[in-house]
C-alpha cells in the first residue's frame, strides 16, 4: 500500500517531504507511463506520492531586471505562449509534445525527471540556469550543470521540491534550434541542438551551443565557446564537440546519426551565424 | 438511390458524437477480466510453474482446461495455451481471471515460471536448408530460365522489416457461456473463422457457438486470424468459470505480442538482351514466426504477382517462409505483397537508372495487356489500363516539370502495382463458398445478411449503397447490423479486399432477385452463393492459371525533399491513378486510398520496428512511431473506369491496393534525391547517413 | 476519499483515490465511454477531455488534479452549437473510418478553434499533432479544418 497526499501549501509540502520518501506528482506525464497498469486498474506505486501541481505557490512565470523566473508547476504550454518569455524559450516549448501533454506537462517534471530526452535541459544548458530548491530546512540555489547528474540522475535531495528554475537575461542577436525526431511532430528528440549568440560590430561575442538527446545529459563546452568567440575557428569548435559526445545506438536512432547530424547542425547554425 | 449518388457515412454520426460502443464500452453483468500469463523466453520448456495459493474470486486457466488445445487457423500447430514448450516471447501460458483487476494483478506479481532456455533462432539466415524450419516452399516457372540467351545481367537483394498494424482499438472479446452455448463478443474481421476455431478448440456442436462482431476500431488484418486465439482461450475460460470473461490487451501487449508483417528479403536476378529484359528470377523469403498461422497464404500472395504489372517472358519463382522464434507474423493489408512489390519496383527503378530510361517510359515497355500470359501461365481475361494510368499520372503530377527539378535534395519516384481481388486462385470457390442472404421484412426494410464487417473501411456504406441501388430504394430502408453467426451466413471473412467486390457482387446478384418480389406481403428471404466464373482456372499444386479473379491496379508518383543537413524525410505529394473498376461509394473510395497512402508512407519512412532476440523493440506509441497529421504528404487522387463484368457495377478490389505502392515510390523518390541506392525498408535519416557515408 | 468536481455542467463526487486516471473514472464511474484510451501514454490523443477549458490527454490526469474543477467530455462537448458545426465538417468531408480517434479528434480540433487564431496550415497541424488517426491518412480531417475554420471565421466576423 501506498499513501497519496495532497497538501493545501508549499509549507505544508515541504513538512510532508520532510518526513519521508515519496514521488513528487506534478504533471503526472512521466510518472503515469512509468507505472502503467492495466487499464482501468489504479496505478500503484512502490512508495507514497505527494501530489502538487494544484499549489498556486508553485505556478507563475515571473521576471525582474536581470531574471526570468518559471515555477515548477508551470505548463509547458504557458511558457510556450507567455507574453513575458523570449522566442527563444517559448519556440522550443511549443514544440515538446504535443498540444494536449504540453498543457499538463510540468517545466519542473522535465528538468527532475532528468531523461536524456528531456528537450529542456540544452535550453538550460545554454542559457547557464539556476535552479532553486526547497526544504523546510532553506533553500538551495544551484547551476543546472550541477543539479544534473547524469541519465535520470539529480542533485535534489528527498526533503527538497524543485522550486523554480531562473534564466538569466541575456541581450542575444538571436537563437537557433532544431530537434529532431523520427516523425515531425509529437515525438522524442533523438537529437536537439540549441543555440543562441550575440553580435556586436558584426563579430561574435557570446554563443552558446548546446547538444541534446545524444549524451546522457546535454553537451556544452564554455571553453570551446569562448576559444571561437577569440578564434572563429568552425573545425576546432567542431572537433571539441565530437570528442565530447558519447551517443548509443538504440531503439530511436544511432551513435553515428546523432553525433554527425549534430555537428552538421551545429556547423551549419555557426556557418549562418558568421555569415549574418 | 443511384450507384453514383453521393452520400454521407452511414455510421458518421454515432461515431463522432462517441456514442457508438465499442467492446470495451460494453456492460456485461458479472463480467470477469482476464489477463494473459506469458512466456518471458523465445524458446524452452516450461520446468514448472509456482503458483501463490488461489485466492477466492481467481481463476487459472491454461492448457489442463482445455479441450483439444489447437488453435484452427490454416492449420492447428498453434497452441491455445503453451502447454510444455514456448515458441515466442510472449506466447500465452494461461488466463489469470477475477472479478477484481486489482486481486488479479497482485496474483499474477507472484507468478514464477520455471524454464529451461534453449537457443532460439532468431533470423532466417539460420533457417536456409533447413527443412525443419521451413514452413512452405514454392517454385513456379514461366518460360525456360535456363536456356535463356542474354548478354548482361543485373541483381540485388531488397529487404523490409516489420510492420504493426496499430488499429487504434486494442484487440478486445468478452466471452460468455450459458445454456451450453459460447459466444464472443468484439473487436474482428472474421466471425466465422473464429467459430470454426471454437469449434475445434471446444468440440461443442456448430449450434453451441455464436460469434456476434461488436464496431471494430480498425483491424487492417490485424483482427484478421490473431482473435481466433484470444476467442479459444475466452471460451475456455468461460466454460470453466460460467461467467462472461473480457479479455482487451493494454497498448504495449498488443504491440508486443500480437501479429506483425512478415519481415522479408527477396532477391532479383534480371537478365537483359540488348538492354531489354528476357527474364526475371526471384527468390522471396518470409520470417513466418513461431507458427503457421496464414504464413503460407501470405507467401503465396507475396510469390504469384511478383512480375507485378509487367509481362515476362521467362520467370522463374522461388517462395519460402521460414518458422522461427521471432514474433508471430500474419496478415496486414497488403498480404505478402508490400514486401515483394517494393523490390520488383525499386528494382525497376534501379534498372531504368541501369539503362539511362525514364522510369515510367522504361516500364511502359513491359506492361502487361489483355491475352498476354501471366507469370502463373494464366490469361488476363480483362481489359488492362496501364498505359491510360500511365499518361494520366504523367498530366496530373506534371511529370516532366517535378522529374527535372534538378535540386539536388528533391525526388521523384515511381511505383505500378497490381493486386489481385479476392482469395487467390479459386480459393473464393473451393474453400470460402460465400453465401450472402438479402431479407426484406413486412415493413418493407431490406436487411443484409452477411458474415462480412464494418471495421472502419466502409463496407456499411458500400454495400447498402449497393443493395439500395439495385433495388432502387432510399438507402434508409437497408439494415446492415453487425453480423452475429445466428443471424447470417458465412459470406467469408473481412479480408483480400474481397468484400465490395465478391461479397458486393453477391449482394448485386441477390438484390436483382429480389426486386421483382419486393411488392409481396410479408417476409422474403433470397440467397445467392459464390459460382467461380469459367474463364478462371487454377492449379493449386503446381500455382498455375489464374492466380485472381481480377486485378486492381494502380500507378504512384512520390515526390520527397530531403533535409541536406539532417537527411529529414518529407514527403511532399503523392500522386495516385487507381484502377478499381468503379468506385462504389467515391468517398469511401478516396478515404481507402488515404489511409493506405498513410500506412505506405509509415512502411516506407516511419515505421522502424526491429525485434532483437525475439523481443520487439518499439514498444509504444512513442517508440513506434506512424504518421501524423504533419507527416502526411498532399494527395492527388484520380480514377478511371474498368468495369469488372462480375463485380457490382463493375467494381474491384480497392482496400490493400492503395498501400502497396507508396512504398517503393517512396525510396526510389530518396534514391533520386540523394543518388544512393536503397534495398531496404523502412527509408530512415540513418539509413542515408550509413550510405554517404559508405 | 470523495473528490468533487464539474463533470459537463454538474457538479459531481465520486469516491476513489488521488492517483486514479480521471480517463477511468469519466468512463467506469460515469458512463461515458465517448473517450478512448488508445494507448495509454498521451501519444495518441483518443481520451482527450478539456480540463478547464484545455485539451488534456485524460490518460496522463490524476484525480488529484481533477479536484474542484471543471471537466467537459465529448458527451457533454456534443450538446453545444459550436459541436454541430464540428460533426457536420467531419460528415462532409467523410473524414471517420473506424471512429475510434474521432471523439479525441473533435475535441482537439475545439482546442485548436479556441485559440482564436486564423486556422492556418501550420496551426491545424500542429492543433492536430497529437491525434493519430490510422485510418483517414488526415486529409479529409485536414481538410473538415479548413472549412471549418473558414466557417467559424465568418461567424466572428
Amino acid at each position: 500500500m501506498f499513501n497519496s497526499l495532497r497538501p493545501n501549501s508549499l509549507g505544508e509540502l515541504l513538512e510532508i517531504i520532510d518526513n519521508g520518501d515519496y514521488y513528487i506528482f506534478a504533471g503526472g506525464t512521466d510518472l503515469f507511463i512509468r507505472k502503467r497498469q492495466w487499464q482501468g486498474a489504479e496505478r500503484k506505486f512502490d512508495k507514497d506520492v505527494v501530489f502538487i501541481s494544484h499549489l498556486e505557490e508553485l505556478r507563475g512565470i515571473f521576471e525582474d531586471r536581470n531574471y526570468y523566473r518559471l515555477k515548477t508547476c508551470v505548463t509547458q504550454d504557458e511558457v510556450a505562449n507567455s507574453d513575458l518569455l523570449p522566442d527563444y524559450l517559448r519556440i522550443p516549448y511549443g514544440l515538446m509534445g504535443n498540444p494536449a501533454i504540453r498543457n499538463t506537462a510540468t517545466v519542473g517534471g522535465n528538468i527532475v525527471n532528468a531523461a536524456m530526452v528531456a528537450d529542456s535541459l540544452p535550453l538550460f544548458y545554454a542559457l547557464d540556469a539556476v535552479i532553486v530548491l526547497k526544504s523546510i530546512q532553506g533553500d538551495r540555489i544551484l547551476s543546472i550543470r550541477d543539479f544534473i547528474l547524469g541519465r535520470y540522475k539529480t542533485d535534489r535531495y528527498e526533503n527538497e521540491i524543485m522550486y523554480e528554475v531562473i534564466i538569466p537575461k541575456e541581450d542575444f542577436t538571436g537563437y537557433r534550434y532544431k530537434k529532431i525526431g523520427s516523425r515531425k511532430s509529437s515525438i522524442l528528440s533523438k537529437l536537439s541542438v540549441f543555440m543562441v549568440y550575440r553580435k556586436a560590430h558584426g563579430k561574435i561575442v557570446d554563443i552558446r551551443v548546446s547538444v541534446g538527446a545524444v549524451n546522457d545529459v546535454p553537451i556544452r563546452s564554455e571553453e570551446a565557446e569562448k576559444e571561437f568567440i577569440k578564434d572563429n575557428n568552425l573545425d576546432k569548435f567542431l572537433l571539441t564537440i565530437r570528442e565530447m559526445m558519447e551517443g548509443e545506438d538504440d531503439r530511436r536512432s544511432t551513435k553515428l546519426y546523432r553525433e554527425e547530424i549534430g555537428l552538421r547542425i551545429i556547423k551549419n547554425f555557426l556557418e549562418e551565424v558568421m555569415e549574418e | 438511390m443511384k450507384i453514383r449518388d453521393r452520400i454521407c457515412r452511414v455510421d458518421s454520426v454515432e461515431k463522432i458524437n462517441g456514442k457508438v460502443r465499442y467492446i470495451e464500452d460494453i456492460d456485461f453483468e458479472n463480467l470477469h477480466f482476464a489477463r494473459t500469463l506469458r512466456s518471458g523466453i523465445a524458446k524452452g520448456e516450461i520446468l514448472s510453474i509456482d503458483y501463490p495459493e488461489i485466492p477466492d474470486g481467481i481463476w487459472v486457466v491454461d492448457a489442463s482446461d482445455t479441450p483439444v488445445n489447437e488453435v484452427l487457423m490454416i492449420k492447428g500447430d498453434m497452441p491455445v495455451f503453451a502447454d510444455k514448450t514456448v515458441n515466442y516471447i510472449g506466447e500465452p501460458i494461461a488466463l489469470i481471471v477475477g472479478k477484481d483487476k486489482q486481486q488479479v494483478i497482485e496474483f499474477m506479481n507472484g507468478i514464477v515460471v520455471n524454464y529451461r532456455k534453449d537457443e532460439g533462432i532468431f533470423h532466417i539466415d539460420e533457417c536456409r536448408g533447413h527443412e525443419d524450419m521451413t514452413y512452405s516452399s514454392y517454385e513456379y516457372q514461366k518460360g525456360d530460365i535456363g536456356e535463356l540467351d542474354y548478354d548482361d545481367t543485373f541483381e540485388k537483394v531488397y529487404s523490409t522489416g516489420y510492420q504493426e498494424q496499430l488499429y487504434m482499438e486494442k484487440q478486445g472479446l468478452v466471452g460468455e457461456y450459458s445454456d451450453n452455448i459460447v459466444t464472443i463478443h468484439g473487436s474482428m474481421q472474421c466471425p466465422y473463422y473464429i467459430k470454426n476455431a471454437l469449434i475445434h478448440c471446444t468440440e461443442l456442436p456448430g449450434d453451441n457457438i455464436r460469434v456476434i462482431q461488436n464496431t471494430t476500431g480498425g483491424a487492417f488484418g490485424g483482427k484478421e486470424e490473431y482473435p481466433s486465439l484470444m476467442a479459444c482461450q475466452l471460451a475456455v475460460a468461460a466454460m470453466k468459470i460460467k461467467a462472461p470473461v473480457e479479455l482487451i490487451f493494454d497498448r504495449r501487449e498488443d504491440i508486443l505480442y500480437t501479429t506483425k508483417r512478415h519481415p522479408s528479403q527477396t532477391r532479383i536476378k534480371t537478365y537483359l538482351k540488348e538492354r531489354r529484359i528476357v527474364g526475371m528470377a526471384f527468390t522471396y523469403e518470409l520470417d513466418g514466426g513461431p507458427y503457421w498461422g496464414l504464413t503460407d497464404v501470405v507467401l503465396q500472395r507475396g510469390i504469384l504477382t511478383l512480375t507485378g504489372c509487367y509481362n515476362i517472358e521467362n520467370v522463374k519463382v522461388e517462395g519460402k517462409a521460414y518458422k522461427t522464434n521471432n514474433i508471430f507474423t500474419g496478415a496486414f493489408r497488403g498480404f505478402g505483397a508490400p514486401q515483394s512489390m517494393f523490390a520488383l519496383e525499386q528494382h525497376m527503378n534501379q534498372l531504368a537508372r541501369y539503362l539511362n530510361k525514364d522510369p515510367i517510359e522504361f516500364r511502359r515497355q513491359y506492361f502487361v495487356k489483355k491475352g498476354d500470359i501471366s507469370a502463373t501461365s494464366g490469361v488476363f481475361n480483362e481489359t488492362i489500363m496501364l498505359q491510360e494510368m500511365a499518361d494520366k499520372l504523367e498530366k496530373m503530377s506534371d511529370y516532366e516539370e517535378i522529374k527535372n527539378k534538378k535540386d539536388y535534395y528533391h525526388g521523384v519516384g515511381v511505383a505500378f502495382i497490381p493486386h489481385g481481388g479476392g482469395f487467390t486462385g479459386d480459393g473464393e470457390a473451393s474453400h470460402i463458398k460465400a453465401v450472402v442472404n438479402l431479407k426484406k421484412d413486412e415493413s418493407g426494410s431490406v436487411h443484409i445478411l452477411v458474415s462480412s464487417v464494418e471495421m472502419g473501411q466502409g463496407a456499411k456504406t458500400v454495400l447498402a449503397k449497393i443493395v439500395a441501388s439495385a433495388l432502387d430504394i432510399g438507402i434508409d430502408r437497408i439494415v446492415y447490423d453487425d453480423p452475429d453467426t445466428f443471424k447470417v451466413p458465412d459470406s467469408g471473412p473481412t479480408v483480400a479486399s474481397r468484400t465490395t467486390m465478391v461479397v458486393g457482387g453477391l449482394l448485386y446478384k441477390a438484390a436483382r432477385k429480389l426486386k421483382p418480389l419486393m411488392s409481396q406481403k410479408g417476409e422474403v428471404l433470397v440467397t445467392e452463393t459464390f459460382k467461380q466464373p469459367d474463364n478462371i482456372k487454377w492449379d493449386q499444386t503446381q500455382l498455375r492459371g489464374n492466380a485472381y479473379l481480377s486485378y486492381s491496379w494502380a500507378a504512384v508518383i512520390a515526390e520527397v525533399e530531403v533535409d541536406p543537413i539532417t537527411f529529414e524525410i518529407k514527403c511532399t505529394n503523392i500522386h495516385g491513378v487507381y484502377d478499381v473498376g468503379l468506385p462504389i461509394d467515391e468517398d469511401t473510395f478516396i478515404g481507402q486510398v488515404h489511409g493506405g497512402v498513410a500506412q505506405g508512407v509509415g512502411y516506407g519512412m516511419l515505421e522502424v520496428m526491429e525485434s532483437i532476440d525475439g523481443l520487439i523493440q518499439q514498444n509504444s506509441f512513442s517508440s513506434y512511431s506512424v504518421p501524423t497529421m504533419a507527416d502526411m504528404p498532399r494527395m492527388y487522387t484520380d480514377w478511371i473506369y474498368n468495369p469488372y463484368k462480375e463485380g457490382p457495377y463493375g467494381a474491384k478490389a480497392a482496400g490493400e491496393l492503395t498501400l502497396v505502392g507508396v512504398a517503393p515510390a517512396i525510396a526510389s523518390a530518396v534514391q533520386d534525391a540523394i543518388g544512393i541506392e536503397i534495398n531496404d525498408l523502412p527509408v530512415t535519416s540513418e539509413k542515408i547517413l550509413a550510405e554517404v557515408l559508405r | 476519499m470523495i473528490i468533487g468536481f464539474e463533470l459537463n455542467g454538474e457538479q459531481v463526487t465520486v469516491e476513489t483515490t488521488l492517483s486514479m486516471r480521471l480517463l477511468d473514472i469519466v468512463r467506469n464511474d460515469f458512463g461515458l465511454t465517448g473517450t478512448k484510451e488508445g494507448c495509454s501514454e498521451g501519444e495518441c490523443g483518443a481520451c482527450i477531455v478539456f480540463l478547464d477549458g484545455k485539451v488534456v490527454n485524460s490518460c496522463m490526469v490524476p484525480m488529484s488534479n481533477v479536484v474542484g474543477r471543471s471537466v467537459v467530455t465529448i458527451e457533454g462537448f456534443s450538446e453545444t452549437e459550436r459541436y454541430k458545426q464540428i460533426e457536420a465538417a467531419f460528415r462532409n468531408a467523410g473524414a471517420v473510418q473506424c471512429g475510434f480517434c474521432i471523439p479525441g479528434m473533435i475535441m482537439a480540433v475545439e482546442g485548436i478553434l479556441r485559440l482564436n487564431k486564423p486556422l492556418t496550415d501550420e496551426v491545424i497541424k500542429e492543433g492536430l499533432s497529437g491525434n493519430i488517426c490510422r485510418c483517414t491518412g488526415y486529409q479529409s480531417i485536414y481538410e473538415a479544418v479548413r472549412h471549418l475554420g473558414e466557417e467559424v471565421w465568418q461567424d466572428v466576423q
